[in-house]
């Protein structure tokens, strides 16, 4: 089964959607998709679908279907944060649509029981790499004793096809779409699979293909530990509480690092004392955004001197673990990492990476995962891209971005040819920009092409001159 | 060729006959690897045939393999010199490898030569064991996949039908042992039509497919070990190994503890380590005519005295003709493609614990985890339910009471399961695994001989006495 279509090719139209408002301006409705593509009449799942229409004045341009940022997470919330970020402008003239990929949010989660540990799976790391590699292989069984049957259907390729079975229950020729981060990698394979059924296209904070999906994690941790690099040397300065040098940083931070592994480390004001393993994803975490650089300066501070906390760092420390993460989130994220491609099975790969880890995040990234031990083979290889008939694409990314680095946009951008441009951020850490980043260059460039189709002449560079310290100038 | 009929119909290459397979000439031919999509790609399967001598009633088709994944042609070679005249004079007798190893387009994966004995391997500790599993698991699939995910019974089965077409057979006779006995079963259920008696011969239970082959083996290798242990007792004017069953154990049981400790133990200069101090009294176990083997080199163990020269031939073939490798990748494949296997650390290293306690000898290996828990791929399809109504063909079910590998109980689960379509035989106080004919009971090999020409069976649950019998039976094995 391709994307190409044929004569004879014609898939019988599916019934109409049926919206039921939902009482906040939304509208709520469920699309029925096959769990299998190549069976459209076996067993069949529902789409959990979000519709902001659009709000006038102005005609009705068509509609803009937002991605899921992550696998496993909520399409339908991040649309709905799409659609309240949206300058009005484009809100008046464009249904703006989310859904929860297959397996995922409302649409058949995956109840595999996961417990806390399980559910952060991708910073897991254990004292021991027989250790890990036990934690692993009963994560990978727990997918294989619940879901063996329709695991080899979690995949991005199946739910770009599913994105194409709501297109056309909506009615739709074609579709715009918006992805951010994992979003712009199913947006890009529906644009690989349906071609010109895909209209204008915006992928944000861009996964690179050759990522899919081992690479994604080797990324990553060389990000991680370039960007604490880069904190180090932002931070040191004279007088600091941490230092005058990038290497007085760095050590400040490591002995934190030790003492959090020794004997855990309490943050004034913060219930749990951190352990090493918490302590690293903390790290990570505040660093993703230049904005919150501070407060990981604040972190390591308090931790080494016992002073409390600054009140915001607290505050933005609380709400980042206020929503606890859900099992079936978890679920449909292991088995789309795992499931799209096959990971190495040899386990000395992964004991070898470990061995030799030196950045702050390499020992959880790189040592071994369920992927190791997943109990089914992807039906089909991952997806090569080139250029397609798509209205197209505009990739925006930020050059420092910790989560997709800068590469991974510059390679999709090479692959897609003349129908798309870039849009590349000099310097700034930051993730997911458009619509969220309230950069104006970027919002003009990004708004320009919703409306028009009017991509940039030539790829733009966003240089330093409307940005301060990284920060973007409001 | 692309229509499943066509490869019924396909005309195959009979080679000069080969004084190495008892003078039965090989052909190759060419099945769908995969039967949903029959002309997309092929494999090969090697077959031979030695034709009836005398007036041709039908064909005998030999399963593969005494266990799984040994080479069905090496066994037809073996049955060709042992089988009754009556029988090679009425039947073109035909072997075959099953698909992936031996002359079926074999699979190799570079396995060292500790990883070709993942069955028995006894672990050192839970973790260290994993690992070894994982490890075996992921070299026998790295890069096979796209022919190791068709490794099934069912599909050995479709093979078998085609050999049958090929053959111009609208029914044949089956014989077979060990694994071949499922695959009988199996055939049964999925071309009834066209089996017409099926002699199963040490027999796997229905019930097994297949973690339970290996959680069913400690107990029943527990009571064959001490069944040898009692012999040897009768013969320590000979051996000098005790006077008692328990005093042979204890002696085998000190030779094991040196080995688990790390302590040099050597068999003719051969360094032994767990799993081989296990796996070669396993082996000999096996067979009945051995036991004084096992004897001689517990003997050996103990006190440095030569071997004879019989175990010291026994030892040169054991070692000297190793298992394929490509048998032991595909008896991977299988027993990992009949079937999804629990994938659980947890769960197996709580059954290896209890095992290790209450079956000391082999508990820890056969209960503990496996390669299967690791496999990639999922099966293909269910396993085959056996004695529904569509099932065909006529049984002759052979069991040697005090069998190891494939216990009287086994044998007695697929007797309930096929029911009235089978017959069952007992053949009394003998260890012997595969008894036709290579036990030489006269009486059981007359049976069968009656059965396959002629349809007769024996009455219910018919005994055959053991006249060659080693020793008074204790408790036996049938309960």
């Amino acid at each position: 089964m391709s994307g190409a279509r044929t004569a004879g090719d014609v898939p019988a139209p599916p019934a109409p959607i049926r919206w039921s408002e939902a009482g906040d301006g939304s509208q709520r409705a469920r699309v029925p998709v096959p769990v299998d593509h190549r069976d459209p009449d076996g067993p069949a799942i529902d789409l959990a679908l979000v519709r902001y229409p659009a709000a006038g004045p102005g005609a009705r341009r068509g509609v803009l279907v937002v991605t899921p940022d992550d696998p496993g997470s909520s399409g339908i919330a991040m649309a709905t944060q799409v659609r309240a970020a949206l300058a009005p402008s484009v809100a008046a003239v464009f249904d703006v649509i989310g859904f929860d990929h297959r397996f995922s949010g409302e649409s058949a989660p995956l109840r595999w029981g996961l417990d806390q540990r399980e559910i952060f799976w991708v910073f897991h790391e254990s004292e021991s790499f027989a250790e890990e590699v036990r934690f692993q292989a009963e994560l990978a069984a727990k997918a294989a004793g619940h879901s063996v049957d329709v695991l080899p259907h979690i995949t991005t390729r199946a739910i770009a096809r599913d994105l194409d079975v709501v297109r056309r229950a909506l009615g739709e020729e074609r579709v715009c779409l918006l992805g951010h981060n994992y979003g712009s990698y199913v947006a890009a394979v529906y644009c690989e699979l349906f071609g010109d059924r895909a209209d204008r296209v915006i992928l944000d904070s861009v996964l690179s293909p050759d990522w899919v999906w081992q690479g994604l994690f080797t990324n990553f941790a060389r990000n991680c530990e370039a960007t604490l690099r880069h904190w180090c040397a932002a931070t040191a300065r004279p007088q600091g509480p941490l230092g005058d040098t990038p290497q007085q940083v760095r050590d400040a931070f490591d002995e934190v690092l030790r003492k959090a592994g020794a004997a855990g480390v309490t943050l004034p004001g913060v219930p749990v004392p951190l352990n090493e393993q918490f302590l690293r994803v903390l790290t990570m975490m505040l660093l993703s955004s230049r904005r919150s650089h501070p407060a990981l300066e604040d972190v390591i501070r308090s931790a080494r001197s016992g002073a409390p906390l600054q009140p915001g760092t607290q505050q933005l420390i609380g709400s980042m673990f206020a929503v606890p993460r859900d099992a079936s989130t978890a679920a449909a994220q292991l088995a789309i990492l795992c499931g799209d491609a096959a990971w190495p099975r040899a386990l000395e790969e992964y004991e070898a990476a470990v061995q030799d880890a030196s950045g702050f995040m390499d020992r959880a990234l790189l040592g071994v995962k369920a992927g190791a031990f997943w109990p089914v083979q992807p039906l089909e290889p991952p997806t090569v891209f080139g250029p397609r008939e798509t209205g197209g694409v505009l990739l925006i990314q930020a050059e420092r971005d910790m989560f997709t680095s800068d590469a991974g946009a510059r390679r999709l951008r090479g692959l897609l040819g003349d129908r798309s441009r870039l849009v590349m951020l000099r310097d700034v850490i930051e993730h997911r920009i458009f619509p969220f980043a309230g950069d104006p260059r970027v919002d003009a460039v990004a708004q320009e092409f919703l409306m028009t189709g009017r991509l940039p002449e030539a790829d733009v560079v966003v240089g330093d001159d409307s940005y301060e310290d990284g920060e973007v100038r409001r | 060729m692309n229509q499943p009929a066509s490869y019924y119909r396909q005309q195959v290459a009979w080679g000069e006959p080969d004084p190495a397979l008892g003078g039965a000439r090989r052909a190759v031919l060419r099945v769908p690897l995969d039967y949903r999509r029959p002309g997309e790609r092929d494999i090969e399967i090697g077959i031979a045939r030695h034709t009836a001598t005398g007036r041709r009633q039908g064909v005998l088709l030999v399963g593969p393999g005494d266990d799984l994944g040994n080479s069905g042609l090496a066994l037809l070679a073996a049955l060709l010199g042992s089988l009754p005249e009556r029988l090679t004079e009425a039947f073109d007798v035909v072997g075959f490898d099953h698909r992936f190893m031996g002359a079926s387009t074999p699979v190799f994966c570079d396995l060292e030569p500790e990883e070709r004995f993942w069955v028995f391997h006894q672990p050192e500790s839970f973790d260290a064991e994993m690992r070894y599993q994982a490890t075996v698991a992921a070299k026998c699939s790295a890069g096979t996949l796209d022919l190791l995910a068709h490794a099934n019974s069912r599909n050995i089965c479709r093979d078998m039908d085609v050999i049958r077409g090929v053959l111009g057979a609208d029914r044949i006779d089956y014989l077979g042992y060990s694994y071949g006995t499922y695959l009988g079963a199996v055939y049964g259920e999925m071309f009834g039509a066209h089996l017409n008696r099926a002699v199963l011969d040490a027999i796997c239970s229905p019930d097994w497919v297949w973690r339970g082959l290996f959680t069913d083996f400690p107990a029943n290798g527990e009571r064959a070990l001490n069944r040898w242990c009692r012999w040897a007792a009768t013969q320590h004017a000979t051996y000098r190994l005790g006077t008692a069953g328990p005093e042979v154990r204890a002696a085998y049981d000190a030779v094991l503890a040196a080995v688990d400790r790390g302590e040099p133990v050597t068999l003719m200069g051969f360094p032994l380590d767990r799993t081989l101090a296990r796996l070669i009294p396993v082996g000999i176990l096996n067979s009945e005519k051995a036991y004084p083997v096992l004897a001689d080199i517990l003997r050996h163990l103990l006190t440095q005295a030569d071997l004879d020269a019989g175990s010291m031939e026994f030892l040169a073939r054991m070692f000297g003709e190793p298992k394929e490798e490509s048998g032991t990748v595909a008896q991977l494949a299988i027993l990992a493609g009949d079937a999804l296997w629990p994938r659980s650390p947890a769960l197996y290293e709580q059954d290896m614990l209890k095992a290790a306690g209450e079956f000391p000898w082999t508990g820890a290996a056969l209960n503990g985890i496996k390669a299967p828990a690791f496999w990639p791929v999922p099966p293909a399809e269910p396993a085959t339910r056996l004695g529904t109504e569509s099932g065909g063909g006529s049984y002759l079910l052979v069991a040697a009471d005090e069998d190891m590998s494939t216990p009287w109980a086994a044998a007695r689960r697929m007797h309930e399961v096929l029911g009235e379509r089978s017959a069952f035989v007992t053949v009394a106080d003998t260890a012997h695994h595969r008894v036709f004919p290579f036990y030489g009971n006269t009486g059981l090999n007359e049976l069968v001989c009656d059965f396959l020409l002629t349809g007769s069976t024996p009455g219910p649950d018919h005994v055959c006495p053991n006249p060659d019998r080693l020793l008074e039976p204790a408790a036996s094995g049938r309960g």
